[in-house]
């Protein structure tokens, strides 16, 4: 089995920094690594990420994060990204990770996303150029996030957004937002691969589970849904019998895939 | 036929959803501001009191003569009781 640990929307600040310590901590015991799902800061500062990095840096378990559309807000997010390398986590964006758990070895593919919505009540390619950037942005992040799942060697594969794949898991939030909250396209991807789990976050009045239509279990992790530091799932080994995940070229242990 | 007063009423809504996250010191996507006659009642969940309260302040300086009542709560960071098997 593998333990995936994860949370999103933590919103870091000085003002909260070493509320989350305490639980990370005791993470050795609990999982064999933290997903970090996006919104990781209020307002995308490189000061709020060395918040982050101060928070959940040197824990005892591999850290892997996307960033969210709070983690943009200042228009630095290649900053933002090097602070938290700086503190060995390592950010996600249309790549994927694969690293060693005892005896199996864990697959972690990730983009942001985006939003437009969901199937039958999406956007479309269609009219002004400022719709058409809308949607394409979206279809890239999504085929970005195919390749990554697919480019990865590994037993057992999840995909990480901060946007989310599904409609389920945005239950309780306001219809009228749900084409900015997450996009059918991320579902269908992660649907293309052997994925086992999907977290995400974003949607904070939303609820925790969902599948996407290919019958993969989808994690709302926002921390005002899980009420928690972090959900733990705990994953099975697939049996030998089964098809295995690898399809592609992916890197081997502890590889990142950062070009496709 | 709508009222001069609701068409008011909705600019405000949407004029007070907008400056909680547009606002630099506030920032915040999911809180919900509800709307009765004397009264605000704020909903939603923040990581810190102090951004609880700097919610509460800012919406009480748009409607001076609105007792707000501020249900916001700052979630939790407990150690989570068991894993989820997903198979």
């Amino acid at each position: 089995m593998i333990r995936v640990a994860a949370v999103g929307d933590v919103h870091m600040d000085v003002d909260v920094l070493g509320r989350y310590r305490p639980s990370l901590e005791q993470l050795g015991g609990t999982a064999d690594v933290l997903l970090l799902a996006g919104d990781l800061t209020r307002h995308g500062t490189v000061d709020e990420a060395q918040c982050v990095a101060r928070e959940f840096g040197d824990l005892p378990v591999p850290v892997i994060a996307v960033l969210g559309n709070h983690d943009h807000h200042s228009d630095q997010p290649r900053e933002v990204t090097k602070v938290l390398a700086s503190a060995g986590i390592t950010v996600l964006e249309g790549d994927g990770i694969t690293i060693s758990c005892r005896d199996a070895k864990l697959g972690v593919a990730g983009v942001k996303g985006f939003g437009g919505g969901f199937a039958g009540r999406c956007a479309s390619m269609f009219g002004e150029p400022e719709i058409k950037d809308f949607v394409r942005t979206t279809e890239r992040s999504a085929n970005r996030l195919q390749a990554a799942l697919l480019s990865l060697d590994c037993d057992v594969l999840v995909a990480m957004t901060h946007y989310a794949p599904v409609p389920d898991t945005l239950c309780g939030e306001p219809l009228e937002i749900y084409p900015f909250l997450g996009s059918y396209l991320l579902g269908h991807a992660i649907d293309a691969a052997p994925t086992a789990l999907a977290v995400h976050g974003h949607a904070h009045a939303g609820v925790e589970r969902g599948i996407t239509p290919g019958g993969v279990r989808v994690r709302n992790v926002a921390h005002p849904v899980i009420r928690q530091a972090y959900s733990v799932y705990q994953l099975e080994l697939p049996s030998a019998s089964r098809m295995p995940v690898s399809q592609g070229a992916g890197r081997g242990i502890d590889s990142l895939s950062n070009d496709v | 036929m709508v009222s001069e007063a609701r068409i008011s009423d909705e600019y405000a809504d949407a004029a007070v959803h907008r400056m909680l996250t547009e606002d630099g010191s506030i920032c915040e996507q999911g809180i919900e501001v509800i709307r009765r006659d004397s009264l605000i009642v704020l909903r939603g969940q923040v990581e810190s009191a102090a951004r609880r309260d700097a919610i509460a302040a800012r919406v009480a300086a748009e409607f001076p003569d609105r007792h707000v009542q501020n249900d916001i709560v700052v979630t939790t960071v407990a150690v989570p009781p068991e894993p989820e098997v997903i198979s």
